[in-house]
């Protein structure tokens, strides 16, 4: 067995070898199955580590998504009755588009800002043949609970759950390739983790505070030990939700083309011919409460097929909040006269399975309380990545030969951690500000506010570039909360309705957005103050300290 | 029920951590002998148990154990911090 797992470690090894990174080859032979794990782990984690902080702090805040569309729209009224919400959009639609071929209409929820609706135009017979579509703009909107639609422009909390797999300014294909090579590299990295620290289990409730390298590892070993079925969990079903992506082969070989494939996921009860016949739809409301026992569940999602005519059809899907599989049932209407005409077979195993899997990955399903715990684990996760980042430098610094001038690997590692770990907060800052300040009229303003982000991101790579490290991670992280602290103020003395107003409407969701950000920006603070206070521990002469490195650490625990 | 699944879960990470030497010897003054250890971790597991039935009998057997996981890393986490924060503190005065 030990010499079967000795042969999978050096296979695995070979791989990093031919990277010509730092490995002595012969030495981790000698080293045994352990410490080349725990070389595995050093490297797998910080390749791809800048990567996955980005993803898991996006990740983090996407568990807020809809809370986050409506805080980022604060005008838009709160909906109260969901059902009212979604007859004033379908009253905009007949408005908007009443010879349009499909509606697509997001059942309203209380937790969000309104109705996401889109349509798909009349195929034009002139248009010239290709795929000539208009901007994605022109055909949806966001219908408030009145039935206007939302005038702050913005990608609100969407912006996050995309930017999670799909990043950004890049082609979608190669981000998410990138995000799977990452999500696996973290999988390696969870799993080396639990091989390399072997005493997390043991040291579950060790945090030894003040101890420079020490303090740095029983840190990580927490956020990591005390979230990992959460880590495990989010990182495994991650790559499943790109496993389609990742592992065509299964797919290649049973579906023949890839309209089939999505047949199976999204069945649907055929194509709608339109007879040019002008007839009155159902009345949406009543279809909804008849769907919802149908499909013993709320509906998430209408698609009206041919609106207006007398061919009309309308096909709900069962919210993916319904149940743990985020692939809903559906039933199918006919659109005049309100009949029952269809419903989807029972999705098979692979499809539940599947569905289950990114259902607990997303955790839609989560009531308030869920919610919270995944969002907590979130930050957990974010905290074990940012940690053990900084611990990568934290433990070359203590071997350093001439610390005044370290070699150039340790710097470029020591200032992208800056740059990603105190500069991405501070961009997300500034999109919030964006989001607040920039006049409602901009044009194109909803990516006027990513571009904001992006910019703040680049000054603050550039700033972790230019400043000391020291000052670096003060000035960065200083700046975040100084810029979480702005919006909050804007919130309250500048928006109205603001947080003024919210709190005498008891509007709790959209107060505790801001409460978390104040939460945040302090505990900012708080962490630029530790670094600006941190004074480094005089160190005894190198030589000395490797003899008696071993020797040390059982010192340490005595003196406690 | 969920409440009550919390607070087991919480009190099965308290027992947990109270059994361990590091924890046990200076808040109650003495080192806990190894059979006692052993009976407070029984105690902690049934604690589990206990909060994992509370869990599945708040939300069914579909999200009661997803329920039931994040009230553990919620409890380890909370105990994990309470018992670190409040040590070290009566550490330095020592």
């Amino acid at each position: 067995m030990a010499r079967r797992l000795d042969a999978f470690a050096r296979w695995l090894h070979r791989g990093w070898h031919y990277l010509d990174i730092d490995l002595k080859w012969g030495s981790i032979v000698k080293r045994g199955f352990r410490q080349s794990q725990s070389t595995l782990h050093t490297w797998s984690g910080l390749l791809l580590g800048w990567v996955l902080f980005i993803i898991f702090v996006a990740g983090t805040a996407a568990y807020w998504r809809e809370p986050l569309n409506r805080w980022m729209r604060p005008e838009a009224p709160r909906v109260e009755r969901p059902v009212l919400a979604m007859k004033a959009a379908q009253r905009f639609l007949a408005r908007k588009a009443p010879d349009a071929k499909t509606w697509f209409i997001t059942v309203p929820t209380v937790e969000g800002p309104g109705t996401y609706v889109f349509w798909v135009p009349q195929p034009d017979p002139d248009a010239p043949k290709g795929r000539r579509r208009g901007r994605r703009r022109d055909t949806s909107a966001l219908i408030d609970a009145t039935g206007a639609p939302v005038a702050r422009e913005t990608r609100g909390g969407d912006f996050f759950y995309r930017f999670h797999f799909d990043l950004h300014y890049m082609p979608v294909i190669w981000a998410r390739w990138l995000v799977g090579v990452a999500a696996m590299m973290m999988l390696v990295a969870i799993l080396t983790g639990i091989v390399t620290h072997k005493k997390i289990f043991k040291d579950f409730f060790t945090l030894r505070r003040d101890k420079g390298q020490r303090s740095w590892l029983d840190g990580h070993n927490a956020s990591a030990v005390l979230g990992l079925p959460f880590h495990l969990m989010i990182t495994y079903t991650g790559l499943v939700t790109l496993a389609t992506m990742l592992m065509p082969w299964a797919t290649v070989a049973n579906y023949a083309d890839s309209t089939k494939l999505f047949t199976a996921l999204f069945p649907t009860a055929g194509e709608v011919v339109r007879v040019g016949r002008p007839a009155p739809l159902a009345d949406l409301e009543a279809l909804v409460r008849n769907g919802q026992q149908q499909l013993g569940g709320p509906i998430g999602f209408i698609e009206v097929a041919e609106p207006g005519d007398a061919a009309a059809r309308i096909t709900m899907t069962r919210a993916s909040r319904a149940n743990l599989s985020t692939y809903g049932t559906r039933v199918a209407y006919d659109g005049v006269t309100g009949r029952l005409l269809w419903r989807s077979a029972p999705p098979n195993g692979a499809v539940t399975t599947y569905g289950a899997m990114i259902g607990l990955h997303a955790g839609r399903f989560g009531d308030l309380t869920l919610r919270w715990l995944y969002f907590l684990c979130g930050l957990g996760g974010t905290v074990m990545v940012a940690s053990g980042l900084v611990l990568w430098t934290v433990k070359r610094r203590e071997k350093l030969s001439d610390p005044l001038h370290p070699p150039l690997g340790f710097r470029i590692v020591e200032r992208l951690n800056i740059a990603v770990v105190a500069g991405f907060p501070f961009g997300c800052a500034a999109f919030f500000l964006a989001n607040r300040l920039l006049p409602l009229a901009t044009p194109d303003r909803a990516e006027r506010e990513i571009t904001m982000l992006f910019v703040a991101w680049g000054v603050a790579a550039l700033a972790a570039l230019v400043l000391q490290p020291r000052q670096g991670w003060v000035a960065l992280l200083g700046a975040t909360s100084i810029g979480l602290i702005t919006v909050i103020t804007c919130d309250l003395l500048i928006l109205r309705p603001g947080l003024g107003q919210w709190i005498a409407a008891a509007d709790w969701p959209m107060v505790t957005v801001d409460a978390v950000l104040l939460v945040l920006a302090t505990g900012f603070a708080w962490t630029a103050r530790r670094v600006a206070r941190h004074t480094p521990r005089v160190r005894k002469p190198r030589a000395i300290r490797t003899a008696t490195h071993n020797a040390l650490l059982p010192e340490t625990v005595a003196a406690e | 029920m969920t409440v009550l699944a919390t607070l087991l879960a919480l009190a099965a990470f308290m027992v947990f951590g109270l059994a361990s030497d590091r924890h046990h010897e200076p808040r109650f003054g003495k080192r806990l002998p190894a059979p006692h250890t052993r009976r407070w971790r029984l105690a902690a597991w049934a604690l589990l148990a206990t909060a994992l039935v509370c869990a599945t009998a708040a939300r069914g057997w579909v999200f009661g154990p997803v329920l039931w996981t994040g009230l553990l890393m919620a409890g380890a986490a909370t105990s994990f911090l309470w018992l670190n924060l409040t040590t070290a503190r009566r550490g330095m005065q020592r």
